[in-house]
């Protein structure tokens, strides 16, 4: 789950260089894709915590 | 979000509901960068005027074309999509003036701007003043606009006191 959760930050920070020019259809898409990060991150709230598993690696 | 704007279009044209705008952060998108949100929320006008089975032939026509109820959401693809009947004049007025949108090529009705924020500051939830102020800072919303609905339909005090405390 953490290299899912991962991959859909490494979007979003992407997504920062364009915002609010992109069509509408495609913020929509990038939405799904916030929603679906903060449910992943909450569902493995226990887990997730950067520090640790850096040191867990 | 193209599915939902097909769907919302067959609805239209088999007389399952009589219009409808997407409204919310949906709709909020259209103007400003993308936000996260549970769901997709479409203000609709529907010709049965009793309220408890207002929403019965939209649940009905979901249904029978294989779309699941997540709650009181119907679910069409990653959209979660909540249906709300108009519910006072300013919300009966925003779906009256609501403008066609694009999602990939698929028209949806979408509500305007000046709307959204009047609806916003008349909801008055935290993430509702958080739309208002992504609205203008977006440039889709002016302050006398929002001023001019607002005194429209007798929320001028509520605009006031958003004014004075984040402006």
């Amino acid at each position: 789950m953490k290299d899912e959760i991962y991959s859909l930050l490494k979007k979003q920070a992407d997504w920062q260089k364009q915002r609010k020019s992109q069509p509408w259809a495609e913020k929509c898409r990038q939405s799904v894709i916030l929603r679906r990060t903060g449910n992943l991150m909450r569902e493995d709230a226990a887990k997730w915590n950067p520090d640790r598993s850096k040191s867990n690696d | 979000m193209k599915r939902v704007a097909i769907l919302l279009n067959a609805m239209l044209r088999d007389g399952v509901i009589m219009s409808y705008a997407v409204f919310g952060a949906v709709a909020q998108m259209r103007y400003t960068e993308a936000v996260s949100t549970m769901d997709a929320n479409i203000l609709v006008a529907l010709e049965d005027p009793e309220p408890l089975t207002l929403l019965s032939p939209i649940y009905r026509y979901c249904q029978e074309r294989g779309y699941q109820s997540e709650g009181e959401a119907i679910r069409v693809g990653d959209w979660p999509v909540q249906f709300i009947p108009v519910f006072d004049d300013l919300t009966g007025e925003a779906l009256r003036f609501a403008e066609q949108g694009d999602i990939d090529g698929e028209p949806l009705r979408v509500v305007r701007a000046d709307y959204l924020a009047v609806i916003a500051l008349k909801t008055a939830r935290t993430k509702d003043f958080l739309r208002i102020h992504a609205l203008l800072e977006a440039g889709a919303v002016t302050m006398d606009d929002i001023a001019g609905l607002a005194a429209k339909h007798g929320l001028s005090s509520q605009w006031e006191t958003y004014r004075k405390r984040f402006t």
